[in-house]
């Protein structure tokens, strides 16, 4: 009988998520048990199956269906305004990170004036 | 033609944060689009959760209508599709318990068990189709049986290939449920499987 923390890192191995040293582990348990190979082949293969199993696709378009139920049913959303995003930064961060990009693109530019003026003084 | 152009290019340009965005605006028919874009893909995984195709068109109906209510919560923290599957799959996980549930009360009312009979009508196919169809009723009827947790992770894992990292964030659930239980759920499988065979 094969302990449960190494079936775990059985199903662990099939499912592709171990790191090396524990993958290690598991070649060396498969190289020493042939239970644990039996095991694994099993186990392996029925997953072969589920992957392989077909896909179903819809039949309909729901879209216009949901969006029925939603005037149906007098679903509502809150609104939000046009200058909120949808995202972390509120707008004053937004407008903080433009002008900080357009000082330092300045200064970059002025830089690179003065250096060319200076090699050309040179 | 310019019309289905322009359709097409914004079907492709136009990100999901960006839909929202109109959603939230007041732009109703950009939840459509939403729709049309993750109704496939959603319906194929709740497909494989509550075998039936008329559950599976209402549980994904269901997600997109409370997806569209809750819209406002949606941060962006995560993939708007990665979201939408968190709905849906406990949508068809609460629908799978209390089908069972049904069932087991049915089934003690008249004494059965339950268990659906296998059709094996191989009509003019080759060996071969009858076999590969035969194994697939075999394991499409052992992950019936699974509990919806254990259905679900198997289901995540290996039909729709998705990480652990992942599946926690859809189960909402730490990294490790998902390993233990992704194990039990492949050993419970096996055990199914081989007492079909015996």
């Amino acid at each position: 009988m094969i302990p449960e923390h190494l079936t775990e890192l059985l199903t662990a191995y099939i499912d592709g998520e171990l790191a090396a040293p524990k993958r290690k582990e598991v070649t060396r348990l498969l190289k020493n048990s042939a239970e644990a190979r039996r095991l694994f082949l099993q186990l392996k293969e029925d997953s072969t199956f589920l992957r392989k199993l077909p896909r179903t696709r819809i039949d309909k378009d729901l879209a216009d269906t949901v969006l029925d139920q939603i005037k149906m049913r007098g679903l509502k959303l809150a609104v939000r305004q046009p200058n909120q995003v949808l995202v972390g930064k509120p707008v004053s961060t937004q407008r903080f990170s433009w002008i900080v990009t357009v000082l330092v693109a300045g200064l970059m530019l002025a830089a690179a004036i003065s250096l060319y003026y200076f090699v050309l003084a040179q | 033609m310019a019309n289905f152009a322009s359709k097409l290019l914004r079907t492709v340009l136009v990100s999901d944060h960006q839909l929202i965005a109109e959603c939230l605006s007041g732009k109703t028919a950009s939840f459509g689009e939403l729709v049309r874009r993750h109704q496939d893909r959603l319906y194929s995984t709740i497909f494989r959760l509550v075998d039936s195709a008329e559950d599976a068109q209402d549980v994904v109906q269901e997600t997109f209508l409370s997806a569209y209510q809750s819209l406002e919560s949606f941060k962006g923290e995560s993939q708007f599709f990665t979201w939408l599957y968190r709905i849906a799959v406990n949508t068809a996980i609460s629908l799978k318990r209390k089908q069972r549930v049904a069932l087991s009360i049915q089934a003690s009312q008249n004494g059965q068990g339950g268990t659906e009979p296998l059709d094996f009508s191989e009509g003019s196919q080759p060996i071969r189709a009858a076999e590969k169809a035969e194994r697939e009723q075999r394991i499409r009827k052992a992950l019936s049986k699974l509990s919806p947790e254990h259905r679900t992770v198997l289901v995540l894992k290996d039909m729709e290939g998705q990480k652990y990292e992942s599946m926690a964030e859809i189960l909402q659930v730490p990294v490790g449920t998902i390993r233990s239980r992704l194990h039990r759920a492949r050993i419970e499988l096996r055990d199914l499987l081989q007492r079909e065979d015996l």
